[in-house]
């Protein structure tokens, strides 16, 4: 059953920061977690589409560059749901970044640590939090997830990017 | 002055047998570091209208501002000049630790031109460089050039050689070091048989090491560097992690599950029985040792002994492109045969991947009827392999016209499609209808159809830095440029591109900041990356490859994928070349002035 992750202002409506929701599409499990948590309608939709401040993450990737609602989801998919934020919210899981890494950077940047997973910058706020790890084949992978929100989100989000830039071969 | 060099060059003209030692500008230092970077510089000022097999030709032999120190990794050696198999800038690297060596005996790098008339050698060894009659060498393989050289030398001697095929001007002959490490790729083995130069011996000593100039910010550079490899739950974590354990092969498994191996020439896109030829199985059944590279704690080299007619064969290593091509590519998975046929390409001295390409090109070119001579062989005749091995080598038979590359061959009998290449180079071992990013990487490949220039399976695989959708083509042309930067730029440092895996920007910043002596920021790493690739760029535009030279083989186009994982799926390569070249600021693969200009690469060809 595919996993939901929920974060921000999601989990004071929800009162849960992760749940499973049936569902083969990304739109069948969002409609099935409105029937478990109702008042997630408005913040989800408008009309029959998909809120434009909402952000929805499939393993990463916004789902308005798939297939909108109607992205397949496997059985083990993860959706990562963001609420909207004054300046927007950048959020995205990355591989190879260790949180004890990204917290270094952080601290170089200035940044101030408010509590576990949470860091204060001049002008945005960073969360993040360790995600399942990506298992494929005998590779595993782990996978940070990361979300800025703030008036100077972008700004810190492109900051955050070069760093965790990598590659391999 | 910037630390990490021994600021010193060798330049050789083997047609006088003068040697001339010079010093590196300081501004090429800072805009291309070192490797690949700096290959590229000089190459590109000996003009790229010169005939690759001429003695004009440069013949670059570099290492990196951090090679020979403690940085993780850092024991790659750049090979960089112009590809007889391309006709376009090409650099390969090898690992082992002929480029520590290399620094610790004063040089950054052997600038080699002209041709001898009788075969030689160079010895490399406090300071100076030597020649040496090598016309008892001349005519053996690269494995008995190493025993001889090191009996000579000493066996802390580092020796790297060019076999027969080398000699015999197969355009895909490569470089192979006593480690077993092979400079693979685009031909810079041919270029050394032109010149009659069989191997480089380089005597070292440790004491030698370059001292970073800011030793306390190299402590903690260090530091944290190693501490990102050795994360236990990284990839890179030695003993643990996938890529350590099993080295570059962990992929065969996954690759063929998800539809992107590319098998019986590309006609398939998977193989049924892939486990035999799978790192997993090796590491179970064929290792014998895990060996490594120049201050490397992964250990990703595996020693292994195959079986053939009852002789044990020893030889590192049974990489994932090396078994893909001489297995899966020539149809079929036969764990012994397939690791002979690995050991002898090391032993003539041809790149393992033109060499299966060039092998499955004549198999469908059998099979479909298209060539009938006598030594025609079909897709998993073993046997019929390894004799062709040898042909290539030694230019035999149909061998001789595939020695000039299976794109001219496939050419010469009238069916260019039965290759799969671009600009004359030969693919690897992922099928872009199963890994879109692989497919507008090849085809922007500066040298040829390559995987190491832009690694999208890092992302689509194993979502690092971030997880793509690999049948998605969208952004993966934003993708490719980012990581063709980053490995120009690390390929220039020189570390192998496993450190990728665990470090970035951040961390090669703090590493080279260390040792040069003045802030270096992420920025200006992948500035420096960008500006490399656009001056191999303009370098190709120069030499003929100018623009609609950023193609892929029409099977990719055209036939659909055919196994589970990615079935039915075509490349869209258009799509994706529009967003590349956006990204890029190119204009349909051109580079323009203005952009030139902005990397600061116009002005300083003009000085």
């Amino acid at each position: 059953m595919p996993k939901v992750n929920l974060y921000a202002t999601f989990r004071d409506l929800t009162g849960t920061s992760q749940l499973q929701v049936e569902g083969q599409t990304v739109g069948e499990v969002l409609e099935n977690l409105i029937r478990l948590y109702p008042r997630m309608r408005e913040e989800l939709f408008e009309g029959e589409a998909l809120a434009e401040r909402v952000s929805v993450f499939l393993e990463g990737r916004d789902v308005r560059y798939l297939n909108g609602l109607a992205t397949p989801l496997a059985e083990e998919a993860t959706l990562d749901l963001f609420p909207p934020v004054a300046g927007g919210t950048f959020a995205q899981r990355f591989g190879a970044l260790p949180a004890w890494l990204l917290e270094r950077y952080l601290s170089e940047w200035g940044g101030r640590k408010l509590e576990e997973g949470v860091y204060a910058l001049p002008g945005a706020r960073v969360h993040f939090a360790e995600a399942e790890p990506l298992r494929v084949g005998s590779l595993v992978v782990p996978q940070l997830l990361v979300q800025v929100e703030g008036e100077k989100a972008q700004a810190w989000w492109a900051r955050i990017l070069l760093a965790a830039s990598r590659g391999g071969g | 002055m910037l630390g990490g060099y021994a600021h010193r060059l060798a330049r050789i003209d083997l047609s006088s047998g003068r040697v001339e030692y010079i010093a590196p500008d300081p501004k090429d230092l800072e805009m291309y570091v070192g490797g690949r970077g700096l290959g590229v510089k000089y190459v590109f000022e000996n003009g790229p209208q010169v005939d690759p097999l001429s003695p004009e030709n440069l013949l670059c032999i570099m290492n990196g501002p951090l090679s020979g120190t403690r940085a993780k990794m850092s024991g790659r050696l750049a090979i960089v000049t112009k590809s007889p198999l391309t006709g376009g800038v090409t650099d390969s690297h090898m690992g082992g630790w002929t480029a520590a060596k290399l620094k610790w005996a004063g040089f950054d790098g052997l600038l080699i031109q002209g041709a001898s008339d009788k075969p030689v050698y160079l010895l490399v060894k406090d300071g100076e460089v030597t020649l040496h009659d090598a016309s008892d060498l001349w005519g053996k393989t690269t494995h008995e050039t190493h025993r001889i050289l090191r009996e000579r030398h000493g066996e802390d001697a580092d020796v790297m050689a060019i076999g027969p095929a080398g000699e015999n001007l197969v355009r895909f002959a490569n470089w192979i070091n006593n480690d077993e490490r092979a400079a693979g790729r685009g031909g810079t083995g041919a270029v050394a048989g032109s010149k009659r130069l069989k191997a480089i011996v380089v005597v070292g000593k440790q004491d030698q090491m370059p001292q970073p100039k800011d030793p306390e910010a190299w402590r903690e550079a260090d530091r944290l560097a190693s501490a990102t490899i050795n994360d236990p739950k990284n990839v890179t974590a030695p003993k643990k992690g996938g890529l350590s354990l099993y080295g570059t092969n962990v992929l065969m498994n996954i690759t063929n599950v998800m539809g992107a191996l590319p098998t019986f020439n590309g006609q398939h896109t998977c193989i049924e029985g892939v486990q035999t030829i799978s790192g997993e199985y090796i590491r179970e059944h064929r290792l014998i040792k895990d060996n490594t590279c120049h201050a490397c704690p992964v250990a990703c080299k595996k020693m292994v002994e195959v079986h053939i007619n009852g002789k044990a064969i020893r030889f590192e290593s049974y990489e994932y492109e090396s078994a893909w091509a001489l297995g899966a590519h020539s149809g079929h998975t036969d764990t012994d045969w397939t690791g002979y046929a690995i050991y002898l390409c090391n032993a003539y001295g041809m790149d393992t991947i033109e060499t299966g390409n060039a092998i499955a090109v004549l198999m469908e070119a059998t099979e479909k009827g298209y060539y009938q001579g006598p030594d025609g062989i079909r897709f998993g005749d073993k046997e019929g392999e390894a004799r062709l091995i040898e042909a290539i080598a030694y230019r035999k038979g149909v061998g001789d016209g595939l020695a000039e590359g299976p794109a001219r061959w496939a050419k010469s009998i009238g069916h260019p499609e039965l290759s799969l290449e671009v600009k004359g180079q030969s693919i690897p071992a992922y099928d872009p209808r199963g890994l879109k990013g692989m497919g507008i990487a090849y085809a922007t490949s500066n040298r040829g159809a390559c995987h190491l220039r832009a690694y999208t399976p890092a992302s689509e695989i194993l979502g690092v830095p971030y997880k793509t959708d690999p049948l998605a083509w969208e952004g993966k042309g934003k993708l490719t440029k980012l990581l063709q930067d980053l490995s120009a730029f690390t390929d220039s440092l020189d570390l192998c591109k496993f450190s990728q895996f665990a470090e970035g920007p951040e961390e090669y910043a703090k590493q080279l900041a260390a040792y040069w002596g003045r802030p270096v920021t992420p920025e200006e790493i992948l500035r420096i990356g960008e500006r490399i690739y656009n001056l191999e760029r303009y370098y190709n535009n120069l030499a003929g490859w100018a623009e609609g030279s950023d193609y892929l083989p029409e099977r990719f186009l055209k036939e659909p994928s055919d196994c589970a994982g990615s079935k039915g799926q075509l490349t869209e390569l258009d799509l994706m070349l529009e967003e590349y070249y956006r990204e890029r600021g190119w204009e349909r693969g051109v580079v323009p002035p203005a952009k030139l200009q902005e990397l600061g690469i116009l002005s300083q060809a003009a000085d």
